[in-house]
């Protein structure tokens, strides 16, 4: 379990009764699929670098949530701190996989209306930036891709990771400058 | 400048891309960034690198995940929980018979018992009766009494006022 999350739903609705097994009602199930699906999903492919595991993470973590995520408060906090100890535990057990998904290059997708060469520098642009990420130690790396990747906000990064917002602060801004100079070293 | 701006602006670096600044740092930073082209280009990259992390913050989520994670519920195959949830059913509609009986037993018609309780029964009923009947008339009374006074109070001032305006007129 994540120690000192408490999660609070305010979207509880007076008939959604939860079992009294530990798990949480498929109301509540159904609504945390749909509100953090994706950035469960995200968070475990950037630091996994793969996207199978990452929906075979994402599925792990929606079970422990189905199962024990009664009287969870702060869902999205339970969730992805569930989501960053599966994935590090994954990464104890096999080495670091640096991205060589080839599928993890759609996250570029021709959605901007820019010329092909801007889309392809930023294709490599990207491909390098997850190297690095995944280079970095923790919990810098956590921190970039919850603050910096998936707009998380400090005070809820602090509380996934178990960190003072001050560390946080700290944290980041030692990340950032290292993957300022990789990049500038790597282009 | 100072090379304490030069200082504070090379600190801010951060700030000054994610757009985190207050004005007036905005206004020192612009000020130090004008001097030093070597802080404009490492601002620029801070943007850089902030743009193309938010970038990958867009990755598309494959279509079929979220079918998957909504299936969990149905092929957890949860023992302790279906054990849970046969006990509620079996609760419920034991509950459920508990009020069916309870029902069938308050409906049904009460034995015969002694004239004098039919009696007793029949005379709480008729003092009821009574009793409302005289609220409504009682009320009926009294309205129509509280009517009629106005009417009288308003024909009388009204021909009071009558008076005084022939007199006033005179």
């Amino acid at each position: 379990m994540v120690p000192g999350l408490k999660i609070s739903e305010s979207a509880t609705a007076e008939s959604d009764r939860e079992p009294e097994d530990g798990g949480v009602s498929s109301f509540r199930f159904k609504l945390a699929v749909l509100r953090y699906g994706g950035i469960v999903y995200r968070v475990a492919q950037l630091l996994l670098g793969d996207r199978h595991e990452a929906e075979d993470v994402s599925q792990e973590t929606f079970l422990r949530y189905w199962q024990h995520g009664k009287g969870v408060e702060r869902p999205k906090e339970w969730l992805l701190a569930v989501t960053r100890n599966a994935c590090l535990d994954r990464l104890r057990r096999a080495r670091p996989l640096v991205s060589t998904d080839a599928s993890t290059d759609e996250t570029l997708g021709p959605s901007e209306d820019r010329d092909p060469l801007w889309h392809a520098e930023q294709a490599e642009l990207g491909g390098r930036l997850r190297e690095h990420i995944a280079r970095l130690p923790e919990p810098q790396r956590s921190l970039v891709i919850l603050f910096d990747v998936n707009g998380v906000d400090g005070a809820s990064c602090a509380r996934i990771l178990g960190l003072s917002t001050n560390q946080v602060k700290v944290y980041l801004h030692r990340a950032r400058r290292r993957l300022r100079r990789a990049l500038e070293e790597s282009s | 400048m100072t090379d304490l701006d030069s200082r504070w602006a090379w600190s801010k670096v951060e700030a000054m891309a994610d757009g985190s600044l207050s004005r007036d740092e905005k206004r020192r930073m612009r000020a130090v960034l004008e001097r030093e082209p070597e802080l404009s280009a490492a601002v620029a990259r801070a943007r850089t690198l902030r743009r193309a992390l938010r970038r990958l913050g867009k990755a598309p989520v494959p279509r079929s995940l979220h079918a998957r994670l909504l299936k969990i519920p149905a092929q957890s195959g949860d023992r302790s929980r279906a054990k849970t949830e046969v006990w509620s059913w079996t609760s419920a509609t034991a509950a459920a018979s508990a009020m069916v009986a309870a029902l069938v037993l308050l409906t049904q018609p009460e034995p015969a018992d002694d004239p004098r309780a039919a009696a007793l029964r029949d005379f709480e009923l008729a003092m009821t009766y009574l009793h409302r009947s005289y609220e409504i008339a009682g009320g009926h009374l009294k309205r129509t009494l509280e009517r009629e006074l106005k009417e009288a109070f308003r024909v009388n001032t009204g021909s009071g006022a009558n008076d005084a305006d022939t007199e006033n007129g005179g």
